[in-house]
């Protein structure tokens, strides 16, 4: 990125050649995303990635689960179940430091979120928590590989689904050759959390059985 | 800030380990419990931080970097995404 003249990378800006990308060309521009996703591939163990239609969780969630942080916080726990799923399949033993980007406005909530985790047993050793801290995006080129990996998903969603529909984007296609646990929740699956809270294995964790 | 430290064990997947990944650089934590200090630590490098003052033989951990698009107001549709990362390739993906 030093050489693209860049501090960090935003896959937003990027794809839509705005803010630190204004002025370059689209040729550089895909250049510099398939440059950093050849890094993530040759870097990451495994992606995770949750989404949601707020409108679903609106529809099935409990007075509780709204307040406690909407879809964005189901989509956040979600992806620690699904590194749960992760550690429990390779029988990892150490410990792991979660990170999340500073200054987000649900930045509390995800906190609040974190320590729910980091205070209930079976949480805490299911997804070897250690520690979770915000740092900020320019500071750490690894939150800048989840920008990428959330903008895609959110991308790919509205173009299967949105107004306008159009092919997965090359790009994500060569991100996904990297094993990723990937969901989409839909009110089923909100509706089969609450009915089944508190079972050791409620049906819907097995949703990521099958995804290696 | 606690500091944790555990013998190491690579859990990078065989088909994206790379020939550099048995440099003697290994990795080295220091985790700070429960959000504290690392927004704040400037634009030097907070792996640097992290991992650049213990040595060898020990390390930690697997680190996993998160993030979101579409929690916007009329967002049809809300995204949590991230990596794990073994924090050896960290300091790699830092220094690409």
């Amino acid at each position: 990125m030093d050489d693209f003249g860049i501090a960090h990378f935003h896959m937003a800006d990027c794809a839509g050649g705005g803010g630190l990308f204004r002025g370059r060309s689209v040729v550089e521009r895909d250049d510099l995303a398939r440059k950093l996703i050849g890094i993530i591939k040759r870097r990451a163990l495994i992606g995770v990635v949750a989404s949601v239609r707020p409108e679903d969780h609106a529809k099935m969630a409990t007075a509780q689960m709204a307040e406690q942080g909407g879809s964005y916080i189901l989509c956040l726990l979600w992806c620690i179940a699904g590194v749960a799923a992760w550690v429990h399949k390779h029988s990892y033993s150490g410990s792991i430091a979660y990170f999340f980007e500073a200054g987000h406005r649900l930045q509390a909530r995800a906190n609040e979120a974190m320590g729910w985790v980091n205070t209930r047993p079976s949480m805490r050793e299911g997804c070897r928590y250690n520690s979770h801290s915000f740092i900020g995006k320019e500071q750490a080129q690894p939150i800048q590989a989840a920008d990428i990996l959330a903008w895609q998903w959110y991308k790919d969603w509205t173009n299967r689904f949105g107004p306008k529909r159009r092919p997965r984007r090359s790009d994500l296609t060569s991100l996904l050759s990297l094993p990723h646990m990937a969901s989409h929740l839909t009110s089923e699956h909100i509706g089969a959390m609450i009915t089944q809270a508190g079972q050791p294995k409620p049906d819907y964790l097995r949703r990521f059985d099958f995804i290696y | 800030m606690k500091t944790v430290i555990n013998q190491r064990t690579s859990f990078l997947p065989a088909h994206n380990r790379s020939a550099d990944s048995a440099s003697d650089r290994l990795g080295v934590c220091t985790a700070i419990q429960n959000g504290s200090g690392l927004a704040s630590s400037g634009a030097t490098g907070y792996l640097r931080q992290l991992f650049g003052t213990l040595k060898a033989d020990y390390a930690l951990m697997v680190q996993a970097y998160f993030d979101e698009s579409g929690t916007h107001r009329g967002s049809p549709v809300t995204c949590v995404a991230g990596y794990l990362f073994d924090s050896d390739q960290c300091l790699r993906l830092n220094d690409e």
